[in-house]
């Protein structure tokens, strides 16, 4: 009895090890083959890597719903982040993420697919200033997401609007101005003050963004990356300031105002990329593909306060919304990307603000 | 003998089990990432290197200690002067004194960070303290608090008062009152008795007060973050901003060995000047 037993369960388990090692051989030869033929047919799961509250998770659900995909959904709270879990290998996902810069460094180390637009056929809704983009020439590699910007909020009852960076250094508004607490948010306002390019930081240039923010120290009330509340209360009647903020600002004290400066003002925008690591690529244009759909899109930038890049999503928008001085500010022709730089660079940023507020 | 040392030991060994792990360990790491190579972005290169020392010894570094050193300084001999007297105050409180306190230790439920965001409603420019002197008419337009050196004071004062009011009162509590009767006795008048008996016997009490003021004042950042608008700038906001910020680690690392040293010569310092002391009153 005891002995046939053993014997069963032993051929039992044989069996089951046979048919996980043939299933394992089976699923990396389909993983292959899907990869090489680029064999059109929908994966039973999409692993999405996204910003934390950077998504309507209905959204995800209506897609799993349409495609019979399930979605995967984590998040991070760094580009770093993002790419350190990459790069480390434990991690693999169809979809990620990155911001601008960000971009263009996973390109040149080689950590991206490059895209089918044939299966993303919606990418004409993205409005064609956000097409071919300075961190990604013609689109090869990344799809934009959502965008926003740095420019000036202000108090329309206490000051003039503003028309360029150079209205912070205003004497008249002595402790009632707040800038970007990250120095390089900062120390490129002060570049493009100077109008110098933000993103080729020089010794001569950065030396004279240093004495211009010294000078602009006076003014300064705090170093702030979320002064919404100072706004709200009227402490602070000029700031630089996320576009996202200044939203929040607006929503609740109707003085407020935001406008890009002259100078040009900063952008940010996040991208939708395919690192080298998945094996559903299909499966994420096609989920890509469904993003860029205007109304999942319209949805999306109800939910998050970004602005959005999706031309037949803003058809479908309200005037309230489309109106919104803090999403879609007219954006001037000098208004730039932060594009990657060494961390050298970004070094001697950070000892400038040191600097600055040791003095 | 012997065995007896092994049982102490023994029955030490959780605490230096503890010392190892979360003192030792710690600091040695700390003090050999700050001579290792920076690869940009937190990475850590083995290799030995003085730059972060370098980088260290800039004056900008030394600036900002300073700064630390003398706000911490300003911060606590402010509290040893209000300290003392409430301390005295409440060791005669009779009745009163258990509840008096317990009031000293109730802030101590709460986390600094919200205690000190209620500063910042009483002294911002729109806030409580300058809406009631302009409403009385003492001024006209609000005095700028926040965003001020005063206000580091204001907050490391707030903030570390219980330090130095506890051990404080705790050697005024054990005062031998019979060398007050005997200083009566022989003819003090109670200014000569409490600055001849009184102040020489608790000054252990002071000195310990001042040690554990002064030591977390000196390296603390959410006081100059949250009441400064990130304007100033402490010994502990470069440190963390060295390895959250630029994810220079060598460079965190290196001016908090450095920060560490300064503080022990301090402290050794400090004791030595007013040990000699104590052996004077003691003669």
């Amino acid at each position: 009895m005891n002995r046939r037993w053993g014997l069963a369960a032993n051929i039992t388990f044989l069996l089951i090890f046979l048919a996980a090692c043939g299933g394992a051989n089976e699923s990396a030869t389909t993983a292959e083959e899907e990869n090489n033929t680029n064999q059109q047919e929908l994966a039973d799961e999409l692993y999405f890597f996204n910003w934390g509250e950077n998504i309507d998770p209905e959204i995800l659900e209506d897609f799993e719903k349409e495609y019979g995909v399930k979605v995967v959904y984590d998040t991070y709270s760094a580009n770093q982040e993002m790419i350190t879990k990459l790069s480390s290998g434990t991690v693999s996902y169809d979809i990620v993420v990155p911001t601008d810069y960000f971009v263009q460094q996973m390109i040149e180390e080689g950590m991206l697919q490059e895209l089918n637009m044939e299966n993303i056929p919606n990418f004409e809704n993205i409005e064609g200033e956000f097409q071919d983009p300075s961190f990604d020439p013609e689109n090869k590699y990344s799809v934009p997401y959502l965008y926003g910007s740095i420019g000036i909020a202000y108090n329309k009852e206490k000051i003039d609007k503003p028309d360029s960076w150079d209205s912070l250094w205003n004497p008249e508004y002595k402790d009632h101005v707040t800038i970007q607490e990250t120095p390089r948010e900062g120390v490129s306002m002060a570049l493009q003050k100077l109008g110098y390019d933000i993103n080729e930081p020089a010794e001569e240039t950065l030396a004279e963004a240093k004495s211009s923010l010294s000078d602009l120290k006076k003014n300064i009330l705090a170093y702030d990356s979320t002064p919404a509340d100072k706004l709200i209360n009227e402490e602070v009647w000029i700031a630089q300031v996320f576009s996202d903020q200044a939203g929040v600002a607006i929503g609740e004290n109707e003085n407020i105002d935001y406008v890009l400066p002259e100078d040009g003002g900063m952008l940010w925008m996040d991208n939708f990329v395919i690192p080298k690591t998945s094996k559903n690529k299909y499966t994420a244009e096609v989920f890509i593909n469904y993003m860029l759909e205007a109304e999942v899109s319209k949805k999306l930038t109800d939910a998050i306060p970004s602005s959005n890049p999706n031309a037949a999503a803003k058809e479908l928008m309200s005037e309230e919304q489309i109106n919104d001085p803090a999403s879609y500010p007219e954006i001037p022709e000098k208004a730039v990307f932060f594009e990657y730089l060494e961390p050298t660079e970004l070094g001697k940023m950070n000892q400038i603000y040191k600097e600055i507020k040791v003095e | 003998m012997i065995r007896n040392v092994r049982a102490a030991y023994l029955m030490l060994s959780p605490t230096l089990v503890w010392l190892l792990i979360f003192l030792v360990v710690p600091v040695g790491m700390i003090a050999v990432i700050s001579f290792t190579t920076n690869l940009g972005f937190g990475g850590i290169l083995y290799e030995f290197s003085t730059e972060a020392y370098r980088l260290a010894f800039s004056s900008l570094y030394a600036q900002a200690i300073w700064q630390s050193l003398w706000w911490s300084i300003v911060a606590t001999v402010i509290c040893g002067v209000i300290a003392y007297p409430f301390a005295y105050f409440i060791a005669h409180a009779g009745k009163w004194k258990n509840l008096l306190l317990l009031l000293v230790m109730v802030p101590f439920w709460t986390n600094l960070l919200i205690r000190l965001y209620s500063w910042i409603i009483l002294m911002n420019n729109q806030g409580v303290i300058n809406n009631i002197l302009m409403k009385i008419g003492i001024i006209d337009e609000p005095i700028t608090m926040l965003y001020t050196p005063f206000a580091v004071i204001i907050g490391l004062v707030y903030g570390f008062l219980p330090f130095m009011i506890l051990p404080i009162y705790a050697s005024i509590e054990q005062l031998d009152k019979t060398y007050l009767e005997a200083a009566e006795d022989l003819g003090a008048n109670p200014v000569k008795t409490f600055l001849t008996v009184t102040l020489p016997l608790t000054f252990p009490g002071v000195l310990s007060g001042t040690i554990i003021t002064f030591v977390p004042a000196v390296s603390v950042f959410v006081v100059t973050d949250l009441l400064t608008g990130g304007r100033l700038l402490m010994i502990g906001n470069v440190i963390r901003d060295a390895f959250l910020v630029e994810m220079n680690w060598q460079l965190g690392s290196a001016i908090s060995l450095l920060l560490m040293i300064l503080v022990l010569i301090s402290i050794v310092v400090l004791m030595k000047f007013t040990s000699s002391e104590d052996d004077s009153s003691l003669l």
